[in-house]
């Protein structure tokens, strides 16, 4: 992608500012009623060699039963107008191993065809470990039919100039704040801000006898810790490998900066009236849980705690301001490209030519609206075209045009230190991250080592780990 | 100290007549033939189940995956943990997780024994209660326990400050502040783990220790009575030497399982904050499974082998103790009786010491948490000795009555508190879960828990699938427990001390490290996927326990029965299958009722070998409802008492086979 060193001040609006406010209206309509799904007549003709075949199909769960079931009625469309099986099953992406299961299947040759997984999370491990099938070609027609994908599966799904998963649909994140608890301070309502002044608005917006707590983001081993860890040390400047994603660079000043300033938080009693009792040991599920208890002031999740506040009509939903994210000294806007969840197609599969059948199928238009319609903001198009394949992509919300706009984030984003995100995939750094040296770098420092040593040593193990991974320091 | 208790007549092997046995019988034992079937299932389970696993891994541990390739590096894998600080405080946490664990299920579970066996009425009904927290599955103790620990909603805090114990607590520096977060406080995260794990651990050590109470030779209690002996020291000089085998047996049984443990500490804390509870198997997932390091993973495990195969050896000679005495060390005698009595108070002590070197902070709480136990209980006992002293039966007999009475409450108290929240949850409407009010009443009451659940996912075939998971696992466990325990009491042949020490081996290694070779294994046999893998795959972890029971049963049937049966030409196994059989009925249900409930509650093979929904268990699927980072509690609180009835009912009425089939075998002698 080509560097844009400045952005012009419309596309940073289009993408925060629009995106947010839609998100805040995202969802409008209740649950869908029935969508006609129709299998078209170009992929009919490439399923009538493949009739009496069948694939074996793996989900990473979404965040949605109704979506996770509108996406199963697609596959039986499918399955039954081309004369096809496809079975599928659900896996869930957070319990930690299965990448390990998949490629123990792989191995002995038991694997399903293909499966569909967050590409920024796992694509990158699966193909390190040799898993998957060159699917540049499939790539490559779906770009002739539907248009560009979003700009961050160039980066995830890439790998030596050749695709390796085919995008499916694409996922926002974002970070949530109390509108109400806002304005009762006088606080402003931005489409981004930077974490000092997250931190500072969070502090005035405390107010413990009424169990209000500004600041709900843990550094206790968590995804959700991990990434807010990650995200203000990139904010400030410093990185866990280089743009190459195998030298490790995690000990700078810049570094030291940022996990100062997390540090601070948590540890100096001026900021105490802020963080809620217990903080230091949630996992994934106790922010969620803690939002839609009312008691939070600021969290940051995938839009699951969204969409399940405005789908149980929990009163904080009327009350949540979506943004995008924060910046820091090193950048001016925050690191949002989202993520998407991708086809892979494994190698050793009986029935290739029909599992990317079934992938080309699901992308597109009546395939996956049914899916998005049942789960509003959460699941998206990837693809240029298909946004423009149906009305209720562009109209049926007025989130989507913003959502649209982050699939088309130019990237890279430079931060001043010259590491551009997204950054390589690192089998070093997801190792890294997995082993939660970054939450215990973070407990560390509270309780009491400087940071700079507590980087230091860090920086020390973050080296061991990417040397047990083959990647020479 | 012990002389007072007749052992049981030791069946010494007559010597063999020289002209009957072949060469191969001189060689391998009279009766070796016969022994090779009978232990072949269970040698064949547990070498294809847990053999080649550990072998598998001891291969990976000198290797290091780069990218796609695996490159040897010999002993690099062990020689980087030298230096690996997380791997030190993963192993000190394991440790002192596990002995401050021991130390209060003995105690607790003591205690919990002593009174049910003292009861005269309702024992069967507080027996079934206190069972309960070893039915539930641990997904749900682990958020149960997570909700009620919580600092700001959970009932604990609530609790104790309205009570006004809690600010007292902080006041005497048991926790450093008020109000205490339990699991955030890398002070306190530990213990509240472990005080979970004991809260899960009552039941089987009460069990056992009862079941060892009542083989205590009523005789002896009566004859100290008739010598003045007061009830302190009757339970000093009776009961504990009499309850010191089966302790040691199940505190070294539990000592393992606790090592390895996993699941609980992975589900309450992920071994945060920072790395405060994080067990050594934990490090070793994170490298094998998070990291996709098999080879490091393993050597994790392979190192601390020892330490768990050092227990699994002085378990294997506990376990064979009660054949002839001293059969185990026949013509090894190394140690003289007093240095071999002194040698557990010797370990004891040691174990003190590295506790004190190894967590000074909760040291110095246990010893008080658990001083408090003991100078009660102490204190109580010595009031009713002195009342009985003086003569005042009535008064001894109320303060007593008054004394148990008290601590019978707050033991079920304990046990209770966690499943009655569960209970109250599974009625309470979703909203009121999410606003987290009212933790201890629903308002209002209603079952909608239990409707999502049923039409949301496929609970009810998962219900079919451990229904029959369970079932069939416990016939294959009964029918290998039964045969190899019977080939180790009655029939000769050689390798059976090695036979013991192989299936004992299934403990050695933690289930979190044994899957990923043992999954390539039923991928490559194609079982992946399929109910039958778990059938196979549950019985060899209950195989040591459940042989161990049986031989002791076995043995206490009398040889002349079967001699009798033999000389009137019935074959041994015929013998086997129609006297030993039903006379051991007591022990094959004690078998079954442990096995279908580890089968029942099993969740990591689940886990690893399922993928299908249809297929899914019950622990497995409660588990899938967890939609990423959204927890429905008030649905899983639903499941688990679903779950948790037909168990408790099969408790209810067999727990009383259970302590008898406990009683009648292992524990004598």
């Amino acid at each position: 992608m080509e560097e844009k060193p400045d952005l012009s001040r419309r596309t940073f609006l289009g993408m925060s500012a629009l995106g947010v406010l839609g998100l805040a209206a995202c969802g409008g309509s209740p649950a869908a009623p029935q969508v006609d799904i129709q299998v078209p007549k170009a992929l009919l003709d490439q399923a009538a060699a493949l009739r009496g075949g069948s694939v074996g199909m793996l989900s990473q769960k979404l965040y949605s039963e109704a979506a996770n079931k509108a996406l199963d009625k697609s596959l039986q469309v499918f399955a039954q107008a081309t004369g096809t099986t496809v079975h599928n099953d659900l896996v869930s992406g957070d319990a930690g191993d299965m990448v390990a299961k998949m490629d123990a299947e792989v191995k002995a040759g038991t694997n399903r065809d293909l499966a569909f997984m967050s590409d920024q999370r796992f694509v990158g491990q699966l193909h390190n470990l040799g898993n998957l099938t060159d699917v540049t070609d499939v790539v490559q027609e779906m770009r002739s039919l539907y248009g560009e994908p979003a700009t961050e599966a160039t980066n995830y799904c890439v790998f030596g100039g050749r695709w390796f998963a085919i995008p499916y649909h694409f996922i926002a994140s974002g970070m949530y704040l109390r509108k109400d608890w806002y304005a009762e301070k006088g606080l402003p309502l931005k489409p981004h801000y930077t974490w000092e002044e997250l931190r500072d608005n969070a502090l005035e917006v405390s107010d413990p006898s009424k169990r209000r707590f500004g600041w709900g983001l843990t550094v206790n081993r968590s995804g959700d810790a991990n990434g807010f860890i990650a995200n203000v040390i990139n904010c400030y400047g410093g990185a866990i490998a280089d743009n190459t994603g195998t030298k490790v660079v995690f000990n700078s000043p810049e570094t030291v900066a940022a996990v100062t300033f997390i540090g601070d938080i948590y540890t100096n009693s001026k900021y105490a009236p802020m963080l809620p009792p217990g903080i230091g040991s949630w996992t994934d599920s106790s922010n969620n849980e803690n939002w839609l208890a009312q008691i939070l002031g600021l969290t940051l999740n995938q839009f699951s705690v969204y969409a399940d506040s405005k789908t149980k009509k929990n009163p904080v939903y009327a009350n949540t301001h979506p943004f995008n994210g924060a910046t820091g000294p090193a950048i001016d806007q925050p690191l949002a490209f989202g993520q998407s969840n991708s086809f892979v197609v494994f190698k050793g599969t009986k029935n290739p030519d029909l599992a990317k059948l079934v992938a080309k199928f699901m992308v597109s238009g009546s395939a996956l609206l049914g899916v998005a319609k049942e789960a509003p903001c959460l699941v998206n198009p990837a693809w240029n075209k298909v946004w423009d394949s149906d009305p209720y992509y562009s109209s049926g919300d007025p989130a989507f045009a913003a959502l649209r706009e982050q699939t088309r984030a130019p990237l890279p984003m430079r931060t001043r230190t010259g590491y551009a995100f997204p950054q390589a995939p690192s089998p070093g750094e997801q190792a890294a991250t997995a082993a939660y040296l970054l939450t215990d770098m973070m407990q560390s420092v509270i309780q009491g080592t400087r940071p700079a040593d507590a980087v230091a040593s860090t920086h020390a193990r973050i080296v061991q780990v990417f040397e047990q991974q083959g990647y020479k320091q | 100290m012990t002389v007072l208790r007749p052992r049981s007549a030791p069946a010494r092997p007559a010597p063999p007549a020289s002209s009957s046995l072949t060469t191969s019988q001189r060689l391998l034992g009279r009766d070796w033939r016969l022994a090779a079937v009978f232990i072949g299932p269970t040698l064949v389970l547990v070498a294809g189940l847990i053999l080649f696993p550990i072998v598998n891994s001891v291969l990976t541990s000198a290797t290091e995956r780069h990218g796609t390739e695996t490159v040897f590096v010999g002993l690099g894998n062990y020689t980087a943990l030298i230096n690996d600080a997380v791997f030190h405080k993963g192993v000190l946490n394991s440790f002192v997780f596990t002995a401050y664990a021991e130390i209060f299920k003995v105690t607790l579970g003591l205690i919990a024994a002593l009174m049910l066996h003292h009861m005269r009425r309702g024992r069967a009904v507080i027996a079934g209660v206190i069972l309960l927290p070893w039915v539930v599955p641990t997904v749900v103790t682990a958020f149960t326990w997570r909700s009620l620990l919580d600092p700001i909603f959970g009932s604990v805090n609530v609790l104790l400050t309205d009570s006004g114990i809690g600010p007292a607590l902080a006041a005497i520096g048991l926790v450093d502040k008020w109000p205490a977060e339990w699991l955030s406080d890398p002070t306190l995260a530990l213990p509240a783990v472990i005080l979970v794990n004991v809260w899960k651990g009552i039941p089987f050590f009460t069990v056992t220790f009862l079941s060892g109470l009542k083989a205590i030779d009523g005789g002896l209690y009566e004859a100290a009575i008739v010598d003045g002996a007061s009830p302190w020291q009757r339970f000093a000089h009776i009961t504990l030497p009499g309850l010191r085998n089966i302790m040691i047996v199940t505190v070294l049984l539990s000592s393992i399982w606790t090592f390895n443990n996993f699941d609980l500490i992975w589900l309450m804390t992920q071994g945060g904050p920072g790395d405060a509870t994080a067990p050594y198997v934990m490090v070793a997932y994170s490298k094998a499974i998070q990291q996709l390091q098999l080879g490091a993973g393993a050597a994790v495990t392979l190192v601390m082998l020892p330490v768990v195969g050092i227990l699994v050896v002085i378990l294997v000679r506990m376990m064979r103790r009660g054949d002839l005495p001293g059969a185990g060390d026949m013509g090894r005698r190394r140690l003289t009786p007093a240095q071999r009595r002194a040698l557990p108070w010797a370990v004891v002590v040691v174990s003190m010491l590295v506790l004190v070197w190894a967590s000074p902070q909760i040291v110095w709480k246990a010893a008080l948490v658990l001083g408090v136990f003991v100078v009660l209980a102490a204190a109580v006992g010595r009031v009713i000795s002195a009342l009985a002293t003086r003569g005042n039966r009535l008064a001894a007999r109320l303060v007593g009555g008054a004394g148990s009475g008290i601590a019978l409450v707050g033991l079920l108290g304990f046990v209770l508190a966690p499943l009655y929240w569960m209970t109250v949850t599974a009625f309470k409407s979703g909203d009121q879960i999410v606003a987290r009010t009212d933790d201890l009443w629903p308002t209002p009451w209603t079952t909608e828990q239990f409707t999502n659940l049923f039409t949301g996912g496929a609970f009810g075939t998962w219900y079919l699938n451990t229904i029959l998971v369970s079932v069939a696992s416990t016939v294959i466990a009964l029918v290998c427990a039964a045969l190899a325990g019977y080939a180790l009491a009655r029939l000769r042949f050689r390798g059976s001390q090695t036979f013991t020490v192989t299936i004992l081996l299934t403990y050695v290694m933690p289930g979190a490290l044994l899957f990923i070779p043992l999954y390539q294994m039923v991928s490559w046999i194609g079982l992946n996927d399929s109910l039958w893998s778990l059938v196979l795959a549950y019985p060899t972890f209950t195989l040591p326990f459940a042989t161990w029971l049986l031989v002791g049963y076995f043995r206490s049937i009398p040889a002349d029965l079967e001699e009798a049966a033999l000389v009137d030409g019935c074959t041994r196994f015929g013998a086997f299958l129609r006297i030993v059989l039903p006379l051991a009925r007591p022990g094959l249900l004690a078998v079954a009722l442990f096995t279908l409930t580890n089968a029942w509650n099993e969740f990591l093979f689940a886990f690893v070998f399922i993928t299908k929904d249809d297929y899914k268990t019950l622990p497995v699927g409660m588990q899938s409802m967890i939609f990423g980072d959204v927890v429905p509690q008030g649905q899983l609180a639903a499941a688990s008492l679903l779950v948790s009835i037909p168990v408790v009912l099969m408790y209810g009425f067999g727990q009383r086979f259970l302590t008898e089939g406990l009683t009648a075998g292992a524990v004598k002698g």
